[in-house]
């Protein structure tokens, strides 16, 4: 069925179209080309003058596997105050800051967003991942494994291994878990606190292994750029949390030498040590080295004030941090050999200086990063704040008089030792759709999303323009996914499942026999039963699973 | 996969019949007759070997087509106030069918093992708590405390592959590990290492152990523990214990809370969960929590992504309205205050519906007796035997697929319920 959006105000990035009427036809799911005059247009829909983007990417958000699931079963109080009820289209559920799979969906695609990408799944724990990501309707998911912690990999850089036998391996693993790219975090610590190291910074030792964070990440951002996996490796670095951990960050940078990775929740990793409280920004620094390395790319994980609940793969600062858990209880696991979790809830105040300081940091990296292609916008949901708040995050960087009001309300302290009132860049729609779209497909390496062009994905969201960004953006007129009208008016009114995202690097079988003597002897379970096949994915309930090119070397 | 003239046999098989789920079971099919060859226990002999007896629907004892049954199973559930769905026996896609069903039916839902599962989601809700997984236990641990289960009775390769089984990515020494019991009536052979060295046992009878735990956590804080507080005895044995805990390089506690009373289940395992946490201060220490047999870890996992609550809610006014205390199977018989049971078990025979008077749809593995007495009884097969699916781990870190094994033509639990539920 052929559908016209007539007058229409495109804002598409990847194809340069910066705010232009023009008509948008859709047939079988795909954007396509203007018809010719005699070919039939079955459905014309009114969109004159309304905002037109591509559905929204979120490239970091915490979605599915283990953690999540303890998050949510950790908080009954935080449902029992945004119960969801089923109606004639939707399931039931709950929200708030840990909210259940099936409201996750529902509640991306009312803010137009039509993909949703985990950042942190660990390859033991990929099967949960995967069915709850299944269980997250409308959406399409991928998710990135977690490698640099597992005692595989630390024992294969330990033993000197050649490049080519580690790049079979992180190959391996994401075909075996259905990734679409890798994550580290805290690179050796996790690893290092199970032998009761407390902290890890770049160039301490895992005591065991006798191996540096610096070491790990060289050798796992090396390998992702030799695989050609399109996302670089996703880096959530040492001493996350820690005044004076921007050194840490921008010393992480170095290290890379050129080599691309995409720093993830930096303003976690933004912190100076100035001042009386010895606690500062270091937003400037960070901002100057996103905008002098090409190859580095970064999402903020802006905080909002207000009860959430962080879930993290970093075991060891999640136990440094669990002394601050509000309410007061938190799960700390170390998992398999593999890596480890732990969930803190946590209430970040807006009278608090190191909150409302963490607030201001967020905000200024946004503002002072200079290329909206190499930021993204996060709030590391659930760390930094719930995902649903990303309309009001999206008002504070295009309304400067309205972050200023919000910033005379917050510590005054904080407010004092950060330079945010002295910035009035306001982001512009184009942007907005830069760093919320265009910028996270050519990132993750989705060239059919992200944007409008021919033969795109029909992901479309039609906001009404409203000077109010935060309910511009809340409420999209419509939302499609694939062609289909998934939101009208920001209400569900159908629910089809999303596709899974998968990369599939090329590796030599052979790395399996080390595997299979690595599972027989230290493992819980076999390594065929850790293999992930494409028919059992499917079979969880996935509309179909997309397996993205690498680059050519 | 190998397959001669008349059997084949299948290797890396995933056992369902406790909550361990073993990966490594070699099985062989011949004419549709399943035998273990190779690993397992005798749990899984019976689970595997067990044949099955052909037994049709029916409805108040009388055979029926499959679809005269599913209709009246439906009509039971749309005419009903209040629903209770229990055993809730099944895999992932059998819980996540349930789920949608109970959705539709407005009913309460609570798993056959419901009490033990709560009494570790009420400390998780209320303080967390520090824990481990199986291959961090195996490769790690030098130091192992059994509170008020020796893990073998109802696991019973525990030890075998987790325990004496000593490959170490964490250079543990051979017989390096320390095993210590606490409890009363434990079977504590298995705690005896290869080369025979033989663990602590602390007798110490389950309603003392609160106490007994509390004690440790003084001792190893430093403070006067009175010894009239516990027998003097016993004091000695613990200090022993608590100067053990401190050289460790890696210590697990393992409880099981279906072993505890479901009335201090919960305080229990509060107390252990506070004494690890203490312990953590200084060094590494984790707790194990074995538990959820019959599928219950992952349908308390499928509930709470699905709902964002373990299970124990009720879909009566259209959204999952939690209560661990109120939507009990137990509490809800008593005082009638449902109207309709749905009985759901998939894996241990032994698992039996409640006796009730009210109307019963019993779903489960074939058996004679239901087909007599249920309302309605329809007949299913078992998760990795009669169909694939996958089942949660006791650590819930971990899922592992199940495989179709043989085929006698009976439905999973989640088609049932699927078609139940398209007929509402």
């Amino acid at each position: 069925m052929l559908t016209r959006l007539k007058g229409g105000i495109i804002y598409d990035p990847t194809n340069r179209v910066k705010g232009k009427k023009r008509d948008l036809y859709i047939n079988d799911g795909k954007i396509v080309k203007k018809p010719g005059k005699n070919e039939r247009v079955h459905k014309t829909i009114d969109v004159n003058n309304k905002v037109i983007m591509a559905g929204g990417i979120d490239i970091h958000t915490h979605i599915g596997g283990g953690k999540v699931n303890i998050a949510r079963m950790m908080l009954p109080e935080d449902h029992q105050q945004d119960p969801v009820w089923a109606n004639s289209v939707t399931r039931s559920g709950s929200g708030y800051v840990a909210p259940s799979t099936l409201t996750t969906g529902y509640r991306y695609a009312e803010m137009g967003y039509t993909s949703c990408f985990e950042p942190a799944m660990l390859p033991v724990n990929a099967r949960q991942a995967h069915m709850e990501m299944a269980d997250t309707p409308i959406v399409d998911t991928g998710a990135y494994a977690l490698l640099g912690n597992d005692d595989f990999l630390l024992q294969l850089i330990a033993g000197k291994k050649s490049q080519n036998l580690i790049n079979d391996y992180v190959a391996w693993t994401m075909h075996a878990s259905q990734a679409m790219a890798i994550k580290i975090v805290n690179p050796g610590g996790i690893n290092a606190f199970k032998f009761n190291q407390r902290k890890l910074d770049l160039d301490d030792n895992n005591s065991f292994y006798n191996l540096s964070p610096r070491k790990i990440l060289k050798v796992l951002a090396r390998s992702l750029h030799e695989l050609g996996v399109p996302h670089p490796l996703h880096v959530h670095g040492c001493n996350l949390g820690v005044p004076g951990n921007v050194d840490t960050t921008l010393r992480t940078v170095d290290a890379m030498a050129g080599l691309p990775i995409h720093l993830t929740h930096v303003q976690f990793l933004s912190y100076g040590t100035e001042g009386d409280r010895k606690f500062s920004s270091g937003a400037a620094h960070i901002a100057e080295a996103l905008n002098s390395n090409e190859n580095i790319s970064l999402d903020v994980g802006q905080i909002m004030f207000g009860q959430t609940i962080t879930a993290s793969g970093d075991s060891m600062m999640q136990y440094k941090g669990s002394v601050h858990a509000h309410p007061d209880k938190w799960v700390c696991m170390d998992i398999e050999c593999d890596a480890g979790c732990g969930v803190v809830p946590f209430r970040y105040r807006d009278k608090n200086f190191v909150n409302a300081l963490q607030w201001c940091i967020g905000l200024e990296i946004f503002l002072l990063a200079k290329d909206p292609w190499r930021i993204f916008l996060t709030t590391d949901h659930p760390n930094g704040a719930p995902f649903t708040m990303y309309p009001h995050l999206i008002r504070l960087l295009m309304d400067k008089s309205f972050r200023n009001d919000m910033l005379s309300t917050i510590n005054k302290s904080a407010r004092a030792a950060s330079i945010l009132d002295s910035i009035d860049r306001e982001y512009s729609l184009y942007e907005i759709a830069t760093m919320t779209r265009a910028a996270p497909a050519l990132s993750l390496g989705l060239k059919d999303r992200g944007h409008l062009g021919i033969d795109a994905c029909a992901d479309i969201t039609i906001y009404s323009e409203h000077e109010n960004k935060e309910v511009m953006f809340s409420s999209p007129d419509y939302v499609f996914k694939n062609g289909e009208i998934v939101v009208k008016k920001g209400k569900v009114v159908s629910t089809p499942s999303g596709s899974t995202h998968v990369v599939k690097p090329d590796y030599d079988a052979s790395v399996e026999k080390h595997l299979k003597k690595y599972f027989d002897r230290y493992h819980s379970m076999k390594m065929s039963n850790f293999k992930i096949s494409d028919d059992e994915l499917l079979g969880y309930g996935r509309e179909s699973l997309v397996t993205h090119p690498c680059k050519p070397n | 996969m190998t397959s001669n003239d008349s059997s084949k046999l299948y290797r890396d098989i995933v056992c369902p019949f406790c909550s361990l789920l073993c990966d490594d079971l070699s099985i062989r099919n011949s004419s549709e007759k399943l035998s273990l060859e190779r690993h397992g226990c005798p749990k899984a002999v019976k689970g595997f070997e067990r044949n099955e007896r052909k037994v049709r629907p029916a409805i108040h004892g009388e055979s029926v087509e499959l679809e005269v049954a599913l209709e009246h199973a439906a009509s039971i559930l749309k005419t009903s106030a209040q629903p209770l769905f229990a055993g809730c026996s099944t895999d992932v896609e059998g819980s996540r069918e349930l789920l949608a069903l109970a959705e539709k039916s407005g009913a309460i839902v609570d798993h056959a093992h419901g009490e033990g599962m709560m009494s570790n989601t009420l400390v998780l809700q209320s303080q967390g708590w520090i824990t481990t997984t199986l291959a961090e236990l195996k490769n790690r641990a030098d130091l192992v405390i059994f509170i008020g289960t020796d893990a073998v009775t109802q696991y019973p390769r525990f030890f075998e592959r987790l325990i004496w089984d000593q490959a170490s990515l964490a250079g543990l020494k051979r017989n390096a590990r320390d095993i210590v019991y606490i409890g009363e009536d434990l079977n504590s052979k298995a705690g005896v290492s290869p080369k025979g060295k033989r663990p602590s046992v602390l007798k110490c009878p389950e309603k003392e152990i609160n106490e007994t735990v509390s004690v440790i956590h003084a001792l190893y804080k430093g403070l006067e523990v009175q010894a009239n507080v516990i027998p003097a005895r016993r004091l000695s044995a613990l200090k022993k214990i608590v100067e053990r805990i401190k050289t460790a390089k890696y210590g697990v506690i393992v409880w099981d809370a279906s072993e505890f009373s479901a009335t201090d289940g919960d305080a229990i395992i509060q107390s252990i969960s506070s004494l690890i946490k203490e312990i953590n201060q200084q060094s590494r220490f984790a707790g194990l929590s074995l538990g959820g047999n019959n599928g219950g870890l992952s349908f308390i996992n499928v509930c709470a992504w699905q709902t964002g609550y373990p299970s124990r809610f009720n879909y009566n006014q259209g959204y999952p309205a939690y209560d661990p205390h109120a939507n009990t199977t137990k509490k809800n018989l008593k005082n009638k205050s449902v109207d309709s049971l749905l009985w759901l078990s998939s894996f241990d025979n032994n698992l039996t519906a409640p006796r009730t008077e009210i109307p019963t749809i019993v779903i489960s593995k074939p058996s004679r007796k239901y087909a007599k007495e249920a309302e309605v009884y329809i007949p299913i097969g078992t998760p990795g035997i009669d169909h694939s699916g996958n089942l949660i781990r006791t650590d819930s870190a971990v899922t592992l697929p199940l495989k179709k094994l043989r085929k006698l033509g009976l439905s999973s639990g989640s088609e049932i319920l699927k078609k139940i539920r398209q007929m509402m």
